[in-house]
């Protein structure tokens, strides 16, 4: 057991409390911010209706939509906390000692997708691998499961819908 | 796990933008589909996110293809996940439909069923490890002949072409789970080892009953030819995962020629008081050959398709051995057979039909 924190450093905890609130807050806020931004996506593809016939790519212009709503969303949240945004950055970097926290979530995110592939049932599990690692065609995945392609994709589409099932508190 | 259907479909639009450029009348269908409701935005949005990382998790996986492509292969018979750790172990043990041998003999003695069982079990019949280190035992009917299993304590399981069961029975309690398919339950009581019957999302506890399950896409349908079923909702497959079946809340009390229809995710959606017995039982078969059986054994092949069983209640009658073809939806024939022997009485009222032995004649 350690015998007492040094002053200084619970100090440093006083004085930096408020921030550090703030900062788990936003981090809570975060799954409200995706569910919002869904909404907000959905509700601008809503407004489109009237010009579909121009919509050569839906797929496109949805991520379209998306990307300007994230931009949208960063400069308002900049702006809002504009006045300690240098201590924040700092705490953010106390907190996460690797460089990038993005990269953190990354690997957790990695790691659970790695465990809900494992838990595939056979035929499922074999066509994700052997298309995302392996990288072969649904006619050569096909050949080795003897199956046929149709069912290769069926499967891939399963394995999918499984894991973003799972991956959905992951998002 | 069962994957939801609006995940599936964004998956296949997904994989269809990935694939080839679409029609433009695909392309008004997917857009169509996105303004149905901001979900599909959501689960598009969520294999698109999901899809950057597939590779990393896909390379981290340890089997090699070989491996993959062998156990996949090996499945048909047995479609569930059963371990998964496949780095570690090679692909669950598969054996021959179990055969009267060394563990059969108490059976065998028992009931002098399996030998006939075994004749007709095609299938596959493989070990699990289980998590209290009672190994699961799964049996499957192949896909074009149905299959009858004897278990140790004397309660037999009639299952439907293609369907498979998983048994785990313990020192304190028998676990069986339906994994998919058609069967009918015949049960021994045994109040200091319950018995449950897992479905899915459902667990199905009974008090020495007979009593069919029938599982497909659109749900579940438990039908009580006799005895009595608790339908409890369940938390999770213990056959999947290491735990033990937990119950829920009760869903429905199910007496003689009762059934109650579940959806896929465990809600009632009706109790029928007078259930269409025949309906529910047409997949077992319309006679069977006997050879050498006792007619106590016979009466309960018959009572798999009634509301009103077959009591031999004289000990002596029930051991005697009988051959024949016997057509089971006709159990009167048998009735009337079992009448014409000597000094046997036939009683009959609402619940069963009770053969005795008629007091000698003076």
């Amino acid at each position: 057991m350690r015998p007492e924190p040094l002053p200084a450093l619970s100090r440093l905890f006083l004085q930096w409390r408020p921030s550090l609130s703030r900062y788990f807050l936003r981090r809570r806020a975060a799954a409200w911010d995706a569910e919002d931004l869904v909404q907000e996506v959905w509700l601008r593809l809503q407004r489109s209706e009237a010009h579909a016939p121009e919509i050569a790519n839906p797929e496109a212009y949805l991520f379209t939509i998306a990307a300007n709503l994230m931009r949208e969303h960063a400069l308002l949240n900049q702006r809002s906390t504009q006045r300690d945004t240098c201590l924040d950055e700092v705490l953010e970097r106390l907190a996460v000692p690797c460089d990038a926290d993005a990269q953190v979530h990354r690997e957790q995110r990695r790691r659970r997708l790695a465990e809900l592939m494992a838990r595939l049932p056979p035929k499922c599990r074999a066509a994700m691998v052997l298309r995302y690692r392996d990288e072969l065609g649904y006619q050569d995945i096909a050949e080795r499961l003897q199956i046929s392609s149709h069912m290769v994709k069926k499967y891939i589409i399963k394995g999918l819908a499984v894991c973003r099932q799972g991956m959905a508190r992951y998002a | 796990m069962r994957e939801s259907p609006i995940a599936a479909a964004a998956a296949a639009w997904y994989l269809a933008q990935r694939e080839a450029p679409l029609a433009p009348v695909q392309q008004a269908e997917f857009l169509a589909w996105l303004r149905q409701s901001p979900t599909h935005v959501a689960e598009y949005l969520g294999i698109a996110h999901l899809h950057q990382d597939l590779q990393a998790a896909a390379h981290s996986q340890p089997a090699s293809s070989e491996q993959l492509c062998a156990h996949a292969r090996h499945s048909g018979a047995v479609v569930v996940p059963l371990r998964p750790e496949f780095g570690r172990a090679a692909p669950p043990r598969s054996q021959a439909a179990p055969v009267p041998g060394k563990r059969g003999r108490n059976r065998r003695r028992a009931f002098g069923l399996a030998a006939i069982l075994a004749l007709s079990a095609i299938g596959v019949a493989t070990q699990l490890a289980a998590p209290d280190t009672v190994a699961a035992t799964v049996y499957a009917a192949a896909a074009d002949a149905g299959r009858e299993v004897a278990l140790a304590d004397g309660s037999v399981v009639r299952l439907d072409r293609g369907s498979a069961i998983a048994v785990r029975y313990g020192a304190q309690r028998r676990d069986i789970a339906l994994l998919r398919g058609k069967a009918l339950f015949d049960l021994g009581h045994d109040p200091a080892r319950p018995l449950r019957v897992s479905v899915g999302t459902l667990v199905l506890r009974d008090i020495g009953t007979v009593f069919g399950v029938d599982q497909h896409a659109g749900g579940t349908r438990v039908t009580v030819l006799q005895g009595r079923v608790h339908v409890l909702r369940g938390a999770h497959p213990w056959w999947r995962r290491s735990a033990l079946p937990s119950e829920g809340a009760q869903l429905a009390d199910l007496g003689g020629g009762q059934q109650a229809r579940l959806d896929p995710q465990g809600q009632l959606l009706g109790l029928d008081a007078h259930a269409d017995i025949a309906g529910a039982t047409a997949w077992l078969p319309e006679q069977v050959g006997v050879h050498d059986r006792s007619v106590g054994e016979v009466a309960r092949l018959f009572n798999a398709y009634t509301t009103q069983p077959l009591r031999i209640a004289d000990p002596a009658l029930a051991a005697r051995r009988i051959s024949g073809v016997f057509h089971l939806r006709d159990p009167e024939a048998f009735v009337a057979y079992l009448g014409s022997l000597p000094n046997v009485q036939v009683h009959r009222d609402a619940q069963a039909v009770t053969i005795r032995s008629a007091p000698a004649a003076m």
